[in-house]
């Protein structure tokens, strides 16, 4: 056994250095040293360190005890908490001392029992106490032993006479043929069938026999574009799709709608399976042979990105790792059902995956950039990588004009400057020289201003002012100007005013503008200044208060020109360079605005410099407790025994290998994660009923074969999802009636007959607006396609365009999934949180969703508009009655639910109801119906 | 089956539901009548619920959040050395990641005095500053802790901090692990409400369920920006339809569904049937508790209903112990995002504790007045304290090494001071609470051992307080 092998060595080696210490010490010595143990060191340890630290309490936080010398000696997740004789190397001293560890943490001993720590430590750390600890401390995951769990086991092979309903033997007989059309709609393309085509699945039903009219409708419907607006949604529940970052600070993520689209895609061309993967982790990196090809794999890392991020979290290479930790705990569960997020702090304890196979992988992605940049113009936010999408060549000459456009105006502007730079620049007087009244903040934040820096006031307990008083060389006429950057969140009506030989001028100026000359020049006007009577000296003064600002004030610089030596300037010119500069600095902005905009992905890209390499194994995950490096690499149980893993070349993190080494044929997990997922889609319930984990506290395969067998399939026939469906929905097993499971089977482990289940929230939603016929098949985008990085308040001052989606009408899935205020439709009906992978919903019958049902503008507009399309006075209420049936419920209604019907519309006409209003109080009544929010 | 076993399914259902134990599990947060098949065993549940762990000393939990960081150096921990070495480097280094002109600059920082007295209140002699007049009064009502301290230098980490015991990884709220613990007291009601929840720094993953199911998170009244008049529960009423037209309508539905359940005798369709039932009796319920139209005058000024500082505070809070009166486990109440005050330190301080102090005051006093006090816990909490040095003239930066929060009522010693902070308030230094610890004695008053209300998720058991937490017994009565 390794685990007792390497704890012996480690008490050998400190038990012959102990024996060493103790030969040179004479019994009395000994005995002094235990006395001094005992009065200075035995009780602090039973105060202090026990509670936490203790065998006998069965408390051990970080795997460390102390009621004991070996527990000590072996140490904790650490290792050795004592060395004898050098208490320099102790660890339990340096926590002590607060220097790594800060123990005890409910504040610092006294430095005289710190010091007797130390004394105890250099004189050998004699510790008499002899229980030996009872420690359960695995030092090495056993990986041979891990690959005997089923899951870590090759696929078995089968004949080829095998089939899904040789596997399950089913007992009940295929379900009534609309109940049939009801479930084959709604699991393979989320929408209920239409009248025709009900129809028409019945006359293929009776006339040739249920399995051709099955096998016609699945291909008819798996070629259809709702099946993968229907199936990519489970996919992105496991990608944890959204469309803003919630965390900390929820800003929009507006490109992530084309990773969601892409899925559809993907479902829709039905992309193998591996290759699918392969893009998602790794589609920066690989080869491409069209532009094309090249913007879809980059799309695709998408996967990478769009998970919740701490942006402002201040301890960045913290923020890098747990970046790296959630994707990695992504892939795990996503594509191999493990949670390797387990093993960040120590080996798994369940599974054998050790912290060094966390740290291998993980290095993997922590070499990969995803957050990236400053945002919002604080350092304390992170961003993350955008990249430039190829585009048509059409697009390209538009945008090549443009910036040859943008770049002519560039070129005028700088010449203009250069002569304006040679013009008079006459006298500047700096705000350090001005007279000021109240607390101005010195400020250099933003970067465009005269002198060292600018002075900032933001109202308070003012008034601030400022007073800038220039000596002028001769009476006369002078262009005066002042001088503020520009920019949002600045005064919007700084008030200047100006003393000159005519009298006192007051202008309010917006400071948010961006001045014309060189953007830091603002023109107040021309004024005549004269000799002061008093003094004889020329001054110009020009005065600014905080008063009603209405932003940050800023005040930096005056600047006065004389008129004369302007008009002198110019004559080689012409008309003035200012008012050139000011009509190009005006096109260039306009140019700047209208910008055709690259598209662009939220794409990942190979990190570099130091971020791009192996990573230490950080004991217990604190990102400052380094423990040794470990070469990036690959899971050990669940690699080929015995094989070399594939090498990472220099200068690249390692995702096309770790997605070449997930997507392999023989690969144990990836085949089998993925059909599982399929079938659970089907039955409402996995082979496998924990579909993310497949680990040792997931569930164990209710048909080991039978997975096997679908997972072989699936490779064999190039990882086609289409084809795996197809074969699932054409067997006997999936077309059995539903009834209630029986007592011997409660939760139908045996598949012995199909399961009623409850409509998916998308489904429910999407079937209410095809039927009220509301539903607009356009909008591929989000919404916040076009917000930009925008924080949002995830209630509060939301985005109007965010806050009514009960109004929007495309189907469900190109909802704007914006975390922390996903749409209540969805909610309510279990969407899963966006943070987390969750390949198996929650289900929960909640009065939340009746209150939706009964309450919701969106239920009382579908009724409504359904309602509208039998507002014909020919039609008899019993024909409305037995066409809403067939529509909702997919049925024909029988007498007594015809009767219940037309009395329920009378009762309602006769209180003073309309008709199509009657009607449409009957169809939220179907729509709110356990029938309608249920499959079977 | 007994009420243990029924028991055990509400607290340790795992990712791994079958049908039945999902259908069971729909029943025990809301309301413990979702299917009748189960009803019985639930019941127990919900009675044994008090003493799930251990004899509970409080049944319900009122959380006071004040969004954006409290100074504690100017609330309830008073400094001297602040007044001596004003203006003065701080003699010792302060947190990393703080103040970004503090990274570029040599020295520790100026120490700022405080502006405001401070006086010893009741006869606990608890120091209080002038800041808090009203809560003054409550002195011998209070148990401060001195010496808290958290993760997370900015909001967004230890917002989620004191919400959910995590600063980066969605997890639930207390909250929900109260709702999922206990369950509900008034099967009429959710057993967690938040009324104007924040809604930056995490928004709805402060009071969310993450991995409970669904049931547990917080039923919302408005957001934290949002007026409390206008503030009520999502979906509530229908004001198209008058309430008999629906109550027809809902008779219709619950007779189609019979008869689905008749002839399907499937369980999920008589969870639709309660769902609906329990729908219609809390569309009867809420829309009074929250209007609070008929309490008295004097309750209004006592609460500061009608004063234009406290109007919004006093209403938040009146509704805060209404729904904890009929039932309600967990009610959270947050201030709008304040108190974050890197400058403008006098201003904001006095006019963010005006507007909360009387009405805080006032719900002490209410609860205590209708008995409310022997079983209702108080806890008044921010994400993290304030430095004693300086930021910009008159503002202090985050400080989550040393803060204070204070607890009230059921379980805990009145008037009495728990840990402190060093001279200058910046580290917690004597009998240190980490944020753990307080979610830790918050569970072990309500009954809870914090280390076995637990929940599987993804193979492991997760509960609120991680590997960590530990009851702080000295603050228990």
């Amino acid at each position: 056994m390794k685990t007792t092998f390497v704890y012996q060595i480690v008490l050998l080696v400190i038990g012959s250095f102990s024996l060493c210490a103790v030969r040179q010490v004479t019994a009395q010595e000994q005995t002094a040293k235990v006395d001094f143990f005992e009065a200075k060191i035995r009780p602090v340890l039973v105060k202090h360190c026990y509670p936490c630290h203790s065998s006998e309490l069965g408390k051990s936080k970080g795997g460390l005890v102390l009621d004991s010398r070996s527990g000590w000696q072996v140490g904790g997740d650490s290792g050795a908490a004592i060395v004898p004789g050098k208490s320099g190397d102790s660890l339990l001293l340096d926590a002590l001392k607060y220097e790594s560890f800060e123990m005890p943490p409910k504040g610092k001993l006294p430095e005289q029992t710190i010091a007797d720590f130390q004394q105890w430590i250099e004189h050998g750390a004699v510790d008499p106490r002899t229980t030996a600890a009872e420690l359960p401390r695995e030092t090495k995951v056993d990986i041979e032993k891990g690959r005997q769990f089923w899951s870590f086991q090759p696929l078995r092979t089968f004949s080829d006479d095998q089939s899904i309903d040789r596997f399950i033997q089913p007992e009940t007989s295929v379900a009534e043929p609309d109940k049939l059309v009801r479930r084959l709609y709604l699991d393979l393309i989320g929408l209920p069938p239409s009248l025709q085509e009900r129809e028409s699945f019945l006359s293929l039903y009776h006339q040739q026999s249920p399995q051709v009219a099955v096998e016609t409708v699945a291909d008819r419907l798996l070629a259809r574009r709702e099946f993968g607006e229907k199936w990519a949604r489970h996919w992105l529940d496991v990608a944890r799709y959204a469309d803003s970052n919630g965390g900390d600070f929820n800003l929009t993520f507006f490109e992530s709608w084309r990773y969601r689209n892409y899925v559809i895609d993907a479902f829709n061309q039905d992309m193998p399976y591996d290759q699918f993967l392969r893009e998602q982790i790794a589609g920066d990196l690989l080869p491409f042979d069209s532009a094309e090809q090249r913007n879809r794999q980059l799309i695709a890392t998408g996967f990478l990105m769009v998970s919740a991020k701490m942006l402002t979290e201040r301890d960045k290479p913290k923020m890098h790792l747990d970046i790296a930790d959630e994707q990695l705990d992504t892939i795990g569960r996503a594509a191999m059902g493990l949670t390797l997020g387990c093993a960040r702090c120590h080996d798994h304890k369940f599974d054998p995956i050790s912290a060094a196979d966390y740290y291998a992988m993980a290095g993997i992605l922590h070499s990969t950039r995803t957050a990236d940049r400053v945002l919002m113009n604080n350092v304390n936010v992170t961003g993350w990588t955008n990249t430039d999408l190829a585009v048509d060549d059409a697009s390209k000459a538009a945008m090549k004009k443009h910036r040859s456009d943008v770049d002519r105006v560039i070129q005028q502007i700088k010449k203009l400057e250069a002569v304006q730079q040679a013009s008079p620049q006459g006298i500047v007087v700096d705000d350090t020289a001005a007279e000021k009244t109240g607390p101005w903040r010195k400020s250099t934040y933003r970067t465009n201003h005269v002198g060292q820096h600018y002075l900032a006031n933001n109202g308070g307990d003012g008034p601030h002012t400022i007073t800038w008083k220039a000596s002028l060389p001769k009476p006369g006429k002078y262009d005066l100007r002042v001088s503020f950057c520009g920019g949002g969140s600045l005064a919007k009506t700084a008030a200047y005013t100006i003393r000159h030989a005519d009298g006192e001028t007051k202008l309010v100026i917006d400071q948010t503008v961006t001045p014309d000359i060189d953007g830091l020049w603002f023109r107040l006007g021309q004024f005549r200044f004269d000799q002061q009577q008093s003094t004889g000296n020329v001054v110009a003064e020009v005065f600014l208060t905080d008063e009603n600002a209405g932003g940050f004030l800023l005040a930096d610089a005056v600047q006065l020109v004389s008129v004369d030596e302007l008009k002198a300037a110019d004559k080689s010119e012409g008309e003035s360079p200012g008012l050139q500069l000011k009509e190009l600095r005006r096109q260039l902005t306009k140019l700047q605005s209208s910008q055709p905009k690259v598209p662009q992905a939220m794409a990942a890209m190979d990190a570099k410099g130091d971020r791009l390499g192996d990573l230490n194994i950080r004991i217990r995950g604190e990102t400052k407790n380094l423990g040794p490096r470990v070469p990036r690499g690959f899971l050990q149980v669940a690699s080929q025994p015995g094989a070399k893993p594939p090498a990472i070349p220099a200068g690249q993190s390692g995702r096309v290998e770790l997605a070449a080494w997930l997507t392999r044929a023989d690969h144990p997990l990836t085949a089998r994660v993925m059909a599982n997922r399929v079938w659970q889609q089907l039955f409402g319930r996995g082979i496998v009923a924990t579909s993310d984990n497949f680990g040792a506290r997931g569930a164990l395969p209710s048909h080991p074969e039978l997975l096997d067998y679908l997972a072989q399939e699936y490779v064999s026939e190039h990882w086609s999802t289409k084809s795996l469906i197809r074969k699932i929905v054409t067997s006997k097993t999936y077309q059995q009636a539903a009834r209630v499971a029986v007592s011997e089977d409660p939760d139908n482990q045996r598949f012995k007959h199909q399961n009623r289940r409850p409509l998916v929230a998308e489904s429910i939603r999407d079937s209410m607006l095809v039927i009220a016929g509301q539903l607009d098949a356009k909008p591929r985008e989000s919404v916040v396609a076009h917000l930009g990085t925008y924080a949002i308040q995830t209630s509060g001052q939301r985005h109007a365009s965010l806050a009514q989606t009960d109004e929007l009408r495309q189907r469900s899935i190109y909802l704007p999934i914006v975390r922390g205020a996903v749409p209540p439709s969805l909610a309510v009906f279990d969407l899963p949180n966006p943070d987390l992978v969750a390949g198996v919903r929650s289900v929960t019958t909640v009065p939340a969703q009746a209150l939706f049902m009964m309450n919701s503008s969106f239920a009382i507009e579908m009724a409504k508009s359904t309602s509208e399309q039998f507002s014909d006075p020919s039609l008899s209420v019993d024909q409305i009655i037995a066409q809403l049936f067939l529509r909702i419920l997919s049925r024909q209604a029988d007498q007594q639910e015809l009767a219940m019907g037309r009395a329920y519309v009378a009762e309602l006409t006769a209180d003073g109801k309309t008709r199509t209003q009657a009607v449409a109080s009957l169809i939220q009544v179907m729509f709110s119906s356990a029938e309608f929010r249920l499959v079977e | 089956m007994t009420g243990n076993l029924a028991m055990k399914q509400c607290h340790r259902f795992s990712d791994n539901l079958s049908r039945r134990q999902m259908l069971t599990a729909s029943g025990c947060g809301f309301g413990a009548v979702a299917f009748q098949a189960f009803a019985q065993q639930i019941a127990a549940a919900a009675g044994n619920a008090d003493s799930v762990h251990h004899p509970a000393k409080a049944k319900r939990v009122i959380f006071l959040f004040m969004h954006g960081g409290v100074s504690q150096v100017d609330s309830f921990d008073p400094k001297p050395k602040l007044s001596e070495f004003d203006g003065q480097d701080l003699p010792f280094k302060g947190l990393d990641n703080l103040d970004v002109a503090l990274k570029h600059r040599a020295g520790n920082g100026k120490v700022l005095d405080t502006t405001w007295k401070f006086k010893q209140h009741g006869e606990s002699g608890a120091w209080i500053s002038e800041l808090w007049p009203h809560l003054a009064k409550h002195a011998d009502d209070l148990c401060f802790i001195k010496s808290m301290h958290t993760r997370g230098t900015s909001h967004g980490q230890a917002v989620a901090m004191i919400h959910t015991g995590n600063d980066n990884l969605l997890r639930p709220s207390v909250g929900a692990w109260v709702s999922y613990g206990l369950g509900t007291e008034n099967e009429n009601l959710p057993a967690f409400v938040s009324i104007t929840p924040p809604a930056g720094h995490g928004g709805t993953r402060n009071f969310g369920s993450a991995f409970l199911p669904a049931q547990h998170q917080a039923t919302t009244l408005g957001h934290s920006a949002s007026k409390a008049d206008d503030a009520t529960i999502e979906y509530l009423q229908n004001h198209g339809v008058d309430k008999s037209d629906q109550q027809r309508q809902l008779a219709l539905l619950q007779q189609m569904n019979q008869r689905h359940y008749s002839q399907t005798k499937d369980a999920q369709v008589d969870g639709v049937i309660q769902s609906y039932e329990m729908a219609f009796r809390m569309q009867g319920v809420a829309p009074e508790l929250i209007d609070i139209s008929g309490e008295s005058k004097a309750t209004r000024e006592q609460y500061g209903v009608d004063q234009k500082e406290t109007a919004e505070f006093a209403h938040r809070c009146l509704l805060a112990r209404r729904f904890s009166e009929a039932g309600v486990r967990f009610v959270q109440v947050s201030t709008r995002y304040v108190w974050d005050q890197h400058s403008n330190l006098v201003a904001g301080h006095t006019k963010n504790a005006l507007s909360v102090d009387q009405p805080i005051a006032a719900l002490l006093a209410d609860l205590k007045q209708r008995g409310l006090m022997d079983d209702t816990l108080v806890v008044w909490g921010t994400e993290f304290g304030r430095t004693p040095v300086v930021q910009g003239k008159n503002g202090r930066d985050h400080n989550p090494a040393g803060f204070t929060v204070w607890l009230s009522g059921a379980g805990v010693k009145p008037g009495y001071s728990h840990g402190a902070t060093d001279d200058f308030g910046y580290y917690a230094v004597e009998n240190k609470v980490h944020m753990h610890d307080l979610h830790a004695t918050i569970l072990h008053l309500l009954g809870i051992d914090h280390e076995r209300l637990t929940y599987r998720y993804a193979g492991r058991d997760f509960r609120l307080t991680d590997v960590y937490g530990e009851v702080v017994n000295e603050i228990l009565s």
